[in-house]
């Protein structure tokens, strides 16, 4: 029976509450960094790798901070767990760190960590919210990487740095652009939206 | 009262960890990174000036801010690498250049930026750095080969000191 948990409390962060297009949080570091498939990628793991941490440690210390001053320790752990990854990926993984550059520090501010933080892992056990961050930090990177793809082959005519359409296509810059990934991101969440409608609809007239 | 001394332990206990954890990688990571980035410096010698054999760090001319490296093949000097900073869109575009004797641009290099992903960081691009060659301090900008769609920026701080350090080169080779 635990183990229907586990799964739910993982597979839930990667459609039903999917941090980009159903719960909108994090959306600064969505639209900026999804100007290629690549970058999206990259965003997406650093910021799943400091979420999983964070959450794993909220949960540690969750009977240890008073109620009243968690949000300032939890902010305290966030920011120096962000702090770490930045300096090990500026050592260890350099050609990455330039890719991401200033975006970076700003993972620190994605709502999506505290959100989980308060939301989950202060009121759950290690093992379940590690699984919730694996999740929700799943299902951000696939989503940075759609937002990314779509971008990027509208807007610069290749996917993941390959040229799709070896100059056929004269790409319409403005998706790379930032008015892009307001426009990008808004059909998408219509599309996912509608899709939801029709899938009720057909369900209940089965 | 109690309770105010046992929010600011915890607060305090949080800090020390976090800050004892923060020195500690910091410990780690910092000779790691010097170490990256002198080797990118290094490596970068070599990409502006393939043929360069020597660089005379010790023997560098000083003209304005500049300080060119003179670059030997042998007993041949073939010209000079020069080391730019300039602030570019967001922060300083640290790079290096190397110049032929006749002034033209032999190689550039980007070494480090901190431009906005997608824009102006193309200019981390090895396509866009290759442009540069065999440009002398009389190119004019031109916007629609050198800069990116919706990035002028970061281009043109690139630019600029390139010209700058070009036209003090002029100084020597004569």
């Amino acid at each position: 029976m635990a183990q229907k948990r586990y799964f739910q409390e993982f597979i839930k962060g990667i459609f039903k509450e999917n941090p980009v297009f159903v719960l909108l949080l994090g959306l600064c570091p969505t639209l900026g960094v999804t100007s290629s498939a690549i970058n999206g990628m990259a965003m997406g793991l650093a910021t799943l790798a400091v979420v999983f941490g964070s959450n794993i440690i909220v949960s540690m210390i969750r009977k240890l901070v008073p109620d009243k001053i968690r949000i300032p320790a939890y902010i305290m752990v966030i920011a120096s767990l962000v702090t770490v990854v930045e300096m090990l990926m500026h050592a260890y993984l350099y050609d990455l760190y330039k890719v991401l550059g200033l975006f970076i520090p700003l993972i620190v501010v994605n709502c999506i960590i505290l959100g989980r933080a308060e939301a989950f892992a202060s009121k759950n056990g290690v093992i379940y919210s590690a699984l919730d961050a694996l999740g929700i930090g799943l299902g951000f990177t696939l989503s940075l990487i759609v937002l990314g793809g779509v971008r990027e082959v509208l807007g610069n005519g290749s996917l993941f740095n390959i040229d799709l359409f070896g100059g056929a296509y004269e790409p319409a810059i403005i998706f790379i652009l930032p008015p892009g990934a307001f426009i990008t991101l808004g059909f998408l969440m219509a599309g996912i939206n509608l899709y939801k409608r029709v899938k009720t609809k057909f369900g209940k007239s089965n | 009262m109690g309770k105010i001394i046992h929010y600011s332990f915890v607060l305090m206990m949080i800090a020390v960890i976090s800050a004892g954890i923060l020195a500690g990688v910091n410990n780690i990571t910092k000779p790691v990174i010097e170490r990256l980035e002198k080797s990118i410096k290094e490596k970068a010698k070599k990409e502006v000036f393939p043929e360069g054999e020597i660089f005379q760090d010790d023997k560098a001319i000083k003209v304005e801010d500049f300080n060119f490296i003179p670059v030997y093949k042998g007993e041949e000097k073939l010209g000079h690498i020069v080391y730019l900073t300039k602030g570019g869109y967001a922060g300083d575009i640290k790079f290096v250049i190397g110049i032929k004797k006749d002034g033209k641009i032999k190689g550039l290099k980007i070494l480090d930026s901190q431009e906005t992903p997608g824009l102006g960081a193309n200019i981390n691009k090895l396509e866009w750095q290759e442009i540069w060659k065999s440009r002398d301090k009389n190119y004019k900008f031109n916007k629609s080969l050198d800069a990116f769609a919706g990035a002028t920026i970061s281009p043109e701080a690139v630019y600029n000191e390139t010209i700058r350090a070009l036209s003090a080169y002029d100084k020597i080779s004569k």
